[in-house]
């Protein structure tokens, strides 16, 4: 005989104490935890952490193929470097002095990670790999973006907030780069401080990183403040807002449904069109007053679906298998660690890690043009793209179309420019990293020995 | 009695009362100088008066000047010091002017490892994207037998001195 659990329950435990438990657990969560859509959207609403989701999405947001899930896997890298990396500044010190065993104290650090720390080195390659895959997540994610045209009106401003956040991420990976003061580490950014030295206005940026004329202690202490304290707290700054405005401008971009089926018919119901005072970018609506008595006709039937619980769950899933690969990575391939820095003596080949290799090998035919002009243009471009479009749009008269779909046949000639981009740097990227061996020679691959800085 | 009343609303409304003006103006201001001084500050915080510059001039003892018809290199301020048969003396930077990297000595003159940069003997530019030669540098002799050589200035190519 079965016996329920409920009953038994009210069977067990007074009235009074069952009471109370409900009244504390009711501290907690303000909402129930049925299947109803009112606690659905309780659930998402009284949540501080699930508030910054919206309480409905769209059908097609939910659909892997439409993000490939970049956005969210550049966040958790992000997330999981925030910890990771605070939890190595408990045993790391930015000092070049030299230690009592001969080498830099910041270098020495690094080999007390690996040989007298438990987790040292595997918190170490963690925070190591994972930079290296954000940068690769930004790139991706910023590539879904273009090729879906998800920047088109209203998420221009938010694309624009979206390529700042690149550059940080790319920022940080420079910064974090010089800190274990090794080879790789000091002639990395020693060449990259001498290309900001051609820019223009560049020497007094290169004062304000360097505080020094050369790399050295000071720089080493002020790419450390910069790296742990400065671009972080920027970077969650402008990724909350990058996140907050993805629900202001309505969730993602997705495309218009013009499928007469799809459509609530109007010879149902008349020929009134929707009175709402909201029909704006908001395409969730919970509840809202609208004038007149007519229902509401040739407008889209409503594909939103409730966030809690579907949404959410994908999320906590996508998170286990970023968390689960970069573990899995941070315990088979060690981080690389070079001797310690040697001013004297550069490695031959010298190379940057894989995401500025394009670029070393772009400076090796021209330092300004390569180091400065072509990269400059290339930042330039993809910020204003949005705007471009816009400009376009209004001489040309014609509507911006395409947003929300792969590869869209109106996009074309974006989606050309954009691939070619990509297949140069690609190109450059792998030149630099297979094709070239000692003093910057061509080289076939199985001539170089070192296949690129890390 | 009523219409008057609204009227005036509606105007207090719309238009800017002049102690509403100058309390924007004024807050607004306000904020906008502290952030500028604020921000023009912090970057006069950044570049100090006075830095733990690395030194550009060094001193040499003239005993460990390389001998005649020799060359040594000093690695830790990335300079080459020549010596001519007739004992005078040239000092060349080892500073690639392409992008900073240290380049090193070899048959034909010098190589740059990072970008391929050459230079011939004379540390002029033969190949690679450097634009410039290496700069040669001025050596001085100063008193208690010493020589200094300063590696921010840049001299006339095969100038040698005389350390006697």
């Amino acid at each position: 005989m079965a016996i329920d659990a409920k009953q038994l329950m009210e069977k067990l435990v007074p009235e009074k104490v069952r009471e109370l438990v409900r009244v504390y657990l009711k501290t907690f969560f303000r909402h129930d935890f049925d299947l109803t859509g009112l606690t659905k959207s309780k659930i998402m609403f009284s949540n501080f952490l699930l508030h910054i989701q919206p309480v409905k999405v769209h059908r097609h947001s939910l659909q892997f193929r439409t993000t490939l899930g970049l956005g969210l896997i550049a966040f958790y890298l992000f997330l999981i470097l925030c910890v990771s990396g605070i939890l190595l500044m408990f045993h790391y010190v930015p000092s070049d002095t030299i230690g009592p065993d001969g080498f830099p104290v910041a270098y020495q650090r690094m080999l007390n990670l690996r040989s007298n720390i438990f987790w040292g080195s595997f918190l170490r390659n963690m925070h190591r790999w994972s930079a290296h895959a954000m940068v690769a997540a930004v790139w991706l994610h910023m590539l879904r973006v273009f090729f879906t045209g998800a920047y088109s009106r209203p998420r221009e401003f938010n694309w624009l907030i979206g390529c700042v956040l690149g550059l940080l991420t790319i920022f940080m990976s420079y910064t974090g780069y010089l800190l274990p003061w090794d080879q790789l580490a000091y002639w990395g950014v020693k060449v990259g401080t001498e290309i900001a030295r051609i820019a223009p206005g560049g020497a007094i940026i290169r004062q304000f990183l360097l505080g020094d004329s050369d790399v050295g202690s000071e720089a080493l202490l002020r790419f450390y403040v910069l790296h742990v304290a400065v671009l972080p707290s920027v970077m969650a700054l402008l990724i909350g807002m990058h996140f907050w405005r993805i629900r202001k401008d309505g969730g993602l971009a997705h495309p218009e449904t013009l499928d007469e089926d799809k459509l609530i018919p109007v010879d149902e119901c008349g020929t009134v069109k929707n009175a709402s005072a909201f029909h704006s970018t908001r395409s969730y609506k919970l509840v809202e007053v609208v004038k007149g008595t007519e229902p509401k006709v040739d407008e889209p039937v409503d594909q939103m679906v409730f966030a809690w619980p579907k949404l959410i769950v994908r999320e906590v899933v996508l998170f286990m298998l970023v968390l689960a690969a970069v573990s899995l990575v941070a315990v088979w391939f060690d981080a690389p660690l070079e001797g310690p820095a040697n001013p004297a003596q550069p490695e031959n080949p010298a190379k940057a890690p894989w995401y500025f290799i394009g670029l070393q090998e772009l400076t090796s035919y021209n330092g300004f043009i390569g180091g400065v002009a072509i990269p400059g243009a290339l930042v330039l471009l993809a910020m204003i793209v949005p705007y471009v479009e816009i400009a376009f749009g209004v001489f040309m008269n014609k509507k911006i179309r395409g947003s929300g779909v792969w590869f869209s046949r109106y996009r074309w000639p974006q989606n050309l420019v954009c691939i070619s981009v990509t297949l140069l740097m690609l190109y450059l990227i792998i030149v630099g990293s297979l094709f070239r061996g000692p003093n910057w020679d061509f080289m076939m691959p199985w001539e170089v020995l070192s296949g690129g800085g890390h | 009695m009523e219409d008057e009343l609204k009227k005036q609303k509606t105007e207090e409304a719309e238009t800017t009362s002049r102690r509403e003006f100058m309390v924007r103006s004024c807050g607004l201001g306000a904020a906008g100088l502290a952030g500028v001084a604020g921000l023009a500050g912090v970057a006069r915080f950044m570049l100090p008066t006075v830095t733990y510059l690395t030194p550009k001039k060094f001193l040499v003892k003239t005993s460990d000047l390389p001998t005649p018809g020799n060359e040594l290199v000093f690695p830790d301020q990335r300079v080459i010091v020549l010596r001519r048969d007739d004992g005078h003396v040239a000092a060349v930077s080892l500073i690639c002017t392409h992008l900073g990297c240290t380049v090193y000595r070899v048959a034909t003159g010098y190589q740059c490892p990072c970008h391929g940069s050459q230079y011939d003997n004379e540390a002029e530019v033969v190949a690679g994207p450097a634009t410039e030669g290496l700069p040669w540098l001025p050596v001085k002799v100063v008193p208690g037998g010493q020589v200094e050589i300063d590696s921010g200035t840049r001299v006339e190519k095969n100038t040698f001195y005389s350390v006697a």
